[in-house]
């Protein structure tokens, strides 16, 4: 043990030390090529979109059920509308749910766990109530009540709607990031070096917490476009957009598969599934910075 | 006489990208049956390492390259894993560093016990291991109680003194302890060197003791060896070494150690310890040796060479090995 | 009057609940008082094991840590009863190394970064060039600047960090320094240099140091006055080398006897009697040392033995 110690001590190139910079990012290949992929995935969503008129999305833009071809390259649903621009809405708009209920959870969930492990005391008993309970209660079942009894619900509110759900593990991750960040010795030491409270949370701290929530950020993220495909499957979603969820929705509810209308399903489910693994690799990527040992050497 | 162990040449690397680090390097040593021999070294001296050799205990990125460990005449290291594990713990009992913070803690010490019995005797039966349990914590100075408690319940001592029993629960003629009294108290530590004294005394175990605490060899072993940067740099009697070291390495470090009673100035090492993954050329004490002599120490790597019946030094200083 | 001392403890207690339900109380420190002088640099050395309480005391003479009782004087006045701006000077003029070299460090940054903010302390105040500052302290603690700076605290050794933390610790020109067993974690050729440098900080800058320590050895090398803790009891003060060579007190004795000599001419005869008793916080009445005490008596049981002055000592024992 100690000559590996001694060993790091001399080996410049990989050290274990939690995040210093974005250095670490960038050289892990894991992060960079699903990345890469998404980014990818994005872009071409946005080429569709500039590519096809606005029109093609509307009911009676083509004739319905067509396979795909040259002119119609994923096929026409059953209301005659391309299929590929569908898909690059729904691209687009799931990852906008994804993105504004990740900020929200991650944010929220990382302010009130870092009070409640900072603070101890009440407030640490009050808030870890809190989230504990929004962590034990089925949050799928809660969804669904809930947006059924909202009639319509827009992109934004969805987003919104699953973010209530998204906050409280981010909050039990950086609650216990606090609580051993704060006992340790440099933190005593900064303290008597003049350092004053914020300046500690926001200099000392926040680098080693930062990790853990870019974490956390990916995994709300995936969670909420596979919550939102779930809802919106059992046909809760925003029904005046497009999202992955309700690309879906629509084959489901014909009889699709049934059908043979192939075109119809496997996009959406082929993109939730490129989306997953890119995702789920990102975040194997960070796991990895974050806790060296899980790498294998 | 035969040595119970006989360390041959022994080598381990720890291989991580582009570092090949030699942290056991060409060691040779030979333990004889009954005394306590102790290895001496500061951090990343590599004695942690040789001790994890000796019972083939080494993962990777660490590798044994080289070497023979013979016991009973034969070659640990030629073993199979099979044929190893009837060794370990059965003729070669390992109490590695921190180990009283390795008991279980979900089970009750005899139950942990008898686990260790049962991998090892398949048909050993409870009462068995009951009766030689109770024997063994008299030894060891625990009352008989403690078989029914869990880990949390006793002190750092009588953790460390329930792994010494669980290491002699099978009588090996070997045990190997790896700072076996370091984070104890200072009363609780010298409780466990008395006790280490006594099993050797009583039931004649040899023991391999491993700690950079110069103090507890002084007080404990008969014989010790001293280890620098992977390799041994002198072996002789406990009285020997203290009193009239041979190599710098082993002088300085027993200068440097506070004693009650004396106040003049300690001086310490100059220097940092070496970088093992690129090492100096030479002695590999040299950068930090006030005896060098140039020309010889810088190019010439000394060899462990006796001197005398029971002593060995690696210097170049140290006549005995004119031949080169 | 109290104006002579540095820091003084007076009567200070602390107790902490754990556990939710059966809440077990442990006294960590109990009614402990001594005092550091002013008019000439010293080391004052608290020794004691694990469960001691030294630890706490240190946290609470730091301020991390409110006592329930008593009270930490410095130059007189009591700690927590400082304004801010009292409170900024006291964290100036006591300062501290702990005991690990490699927690002390945000491994996120350079060894710098600790250092420029302990710098600001002052030059807030005096217009001075913070990185000539900063290379003064490294070179009083025999660091040459180019080997430490903007290092990362991985890029360097055990030693050299315990020496950039000791840099760090006279930035702001401390009159005191709480040293929590900052040579325990080092190899023992590397604790002499570490050693001598408190020594030496002491004669050439005066800066007294509370020396936090289990290892006797140590503590007879660079002392000069010790006070002996047992489960959050003094048990004994006195100058050090009177304590050490001549202990009173039975645990002092025990403690003493126990220390290895490294020495193989000198090893011990007698046995000590096995194993100690659990480690019982409880409140309980009587001497701490009760159970383990050779000389104990019926009235030990009763009340725990006060603090007594005989010479230029104190012992809390009723044989005396």
């Amino acid at each position: 043990m100690e000559v590996i110690n001694a060993m790091r001590n001399n080996n410049t190139q990989r050290h274990r030390t939690i995040i210093r910079s974005s250095i670490p990012f960038s050289r892990n290949k894991k992060i960079i090529f699903s990345s890469l992929a998404y980014v990818l995935f994005l872009l071409f969503s946005y080429i569709i979109l500039i590519t096809f008129p606005p029109n093609s999305r509307g009911i009676g833009y083509a004739p319905p059920l067509l396979p795909p071809s040259l002119q119609h390259p994923l096929g026409t649903d059953t209301l005659g509308r391309e299929i590929l621009v569908l898909l690059g809405d729904a691209i687009l708009n799931s990852s906008k749910i994804g993105l504004i209920a990740a900020t929200i959870g991650t944010l929220a969930g990382s302010i009130i766990g870092f009070l409640s492990g900072y603070y101890g005391g009440k407030t640490d008993y009050v808030l870890r109530l809190f989230t504990d309970v929004f962590l034990a209660v089925p949050s799928l079942l809660f969804l669904v009540l809930i947006s059924s009894l909202v009639r319509t619900v827009s992109v934004e509110g969805m987003g919104l709607l699953i973010a209530l759900f998204s906050w409280s593990w981010p909050a039990r991750q950086v609650r216990a990031q606090a609580l051993s960040l704060k006992e340790r010795d440099f933190i005593y030491l900064s303290a008597l070096s003049g350092e004053s409270k914020i300046e500690i949370i926001f200099r000392e701290m926040m680098p080693h917490m930062i990790p853990w929530m870019t974490a956390n950020f990916v995994n709300a993220f995936i969670s909420a476009i596979l919550t939102e495909a779930g809802l919106s499957i059992l046909g809760l979603g925003p029904q005046t957009e497009m999202t992955l969820g309700i690309l879906l929705w629509w084959p489901l509810n014909n009889a699709a598969i049934y059908r043979g209308l192939w075109w119809w399903w496997a996009p959406p489910v082929l993109a939730l599934l490129y989306l997953f693994f890119t995702l789920y690799m990102l975040q194997l990527g960070i796991t990895e910075i974050i806790n060296p040992r899980s790498k294998v050497v | 006489m035969r040595p119970l162990l006989k360390v041959e040449e022994l080598t381990t690397i720890y291989e991580t990208g582009n570092q090949r680090i030699k942290a056991v390097n060409n060691v040779n040593l030979e333990v004889f049956e009954g005394e306590i021999f102790g290895i001496a070294g500061e951090s990343a001296c590599g004695k942690t390492t040789l001790a994890n050799s000796i019972l083939k205990m080494i993962k990777p990125p660490g590798k044994i390259v080289s070497g023979k460990i013979i016991f009973e005449g034969i070659d640990l290291l030629s073993l199979s894993d099979d044929e190893l594990r009837k060794i370990r713990w059965q003729k070669i009992a390992y109490i590695p560093q921190a180990s009283m913070n390795a008991l279980n803690p979900v089970l009750r010490i005899f139950d942990q016990l008898f686990d260790v019995v049962k991998a090892h005797k398949k048909d050993a039966s409870k009462e068995e291991v009951l009766k030689r349990a109770k024997e063994l914590f008299a030894s060891v100075g625990l009352p008989a109680n403690v078989l029914k408690m869990y880990p949390h319940e006793l002190s750092g001592g009588m953790r460390q003194r329930v792994i010494i029993a669980m290491s002699l629960i099978l009588n090996p003629r070997l045990l190997i302890a790896d700072e076996p009294t370091t984070a104890l108290d200072v009363v609780v530590q010298r409780g466990i060197i008395q006790l280490l004294k006594e099993i050797n005394k009583k039931f004649g175990t040899t023991i391999l003791l491993i700690t950079h605490d110069m103090a507890v060899h002084a007080q404990l072993v008969d014989r010790l060896a001293i280890m620098y940067a992977g390799k041994i740099v002198e072996i002789g009697s406990v009285f020997d070494v203290f009193k009239k070291p041979l190599h710098p390495y082993t002088e300085l470090l027993i200068d440097s150690i506070p004693r009650i009673g004396e106040k003049k100035r300690l001086t310490g090492i100059m220097g940092l310890p070496p970088d093992l993954g690129n090492p100096p050329p030479g002695c590999v004490f040299h950068p930090r040796c006030p005896f060098k002599v140039s020309g010889k120490c810088e190019v010439v790597e000394p060899s462990l060479k006796q001197v005398s019946k029971n002593r060995w030094v690696a210097c170049h200083l140290i006549k005995g090995e004119e031949s080169e | 009057m109290s104006n002579l001392n540095l820091l003084e403890l007076k009567d200070v207690t602390k107790t902490f609940t754990s556990g939710f339900l059966f809440k077990k109380k442990i006294v960590a420190v109990d009614n402990v008082s001594f005092s550091i002088p002013r008019e000439k640099a010293s080391i004052f050395v608290l020794a004691g094991e694990s469960g001691s309480g030294k630890s706490t005391i240190a946290r609470i003479i730091l301020g991390f840590i409110r006592p329930d009782k008593g009270e930490v004087l410095y130059r007189g006045r009591n700690i927590f009863s400082f304004d801010s701006k009292e409170f900024t000077l006291y964290r100036k003029e006591v300062q501290a190394v702990f005991q690990d070299p490699y927690s002390s460090f945000n491994p996120v940054y350079p060894v710098d970064h600790i250092l420029s903010i302990t710098a600001k302390m002052i030059s807030r105040d005096e217009n001075k060039d913070i990185d000539k500052t900063i290379d003064e302290a490294l070179i009083s603690v025999g660091l040459r600047p180019s080997e430490v700076r903007n290092k990362y605290p991985y890029q360097l050794s055990g030693g050299q960090k315990q020496r950039v933390l000791f840099a760090r610790a006279l930035l702001p020109r401390p009159k005191l320094i709480i040293a929590d067993e900052p040579v325990s974690m080092l190899d023992a050729s590397l604790r002499a240099e570490i050693l001598n440098l408190m020594l030496d900080l002491k004669t050439k800058l005066g800066i007294s140091f509370l020396y936090i320590t289990h290892d006797l050895s140590t503590a007879n090398y660079v002392g000069d006055y010790i006070a002996v803790l047992y489960k959050g009891s003094l048990v004994e003060m006195g100058p050090i080398d009177k304590v050490i060579s001549d202990p009173l007190h039975p645990y002092t004795k025990l403690l003493m006897s126990s220390v290895p000599v490294p020495d193989p001419l000198k090893r011990w005869e007698e046995r000590i009697s096995t194993p100690e008793t659990e480690a019982f916080h409880g409140t309980t009445s009587g001497c701490k040392f009760y159970d383990r005490c050779p000389f104990r008596k019926d009235e030990c049981k009763k009340d725990s033995p006060p603090l007594k002055s005989i010479g230029d000592r104190f012992i809390a024992c009723y044989l005396y």
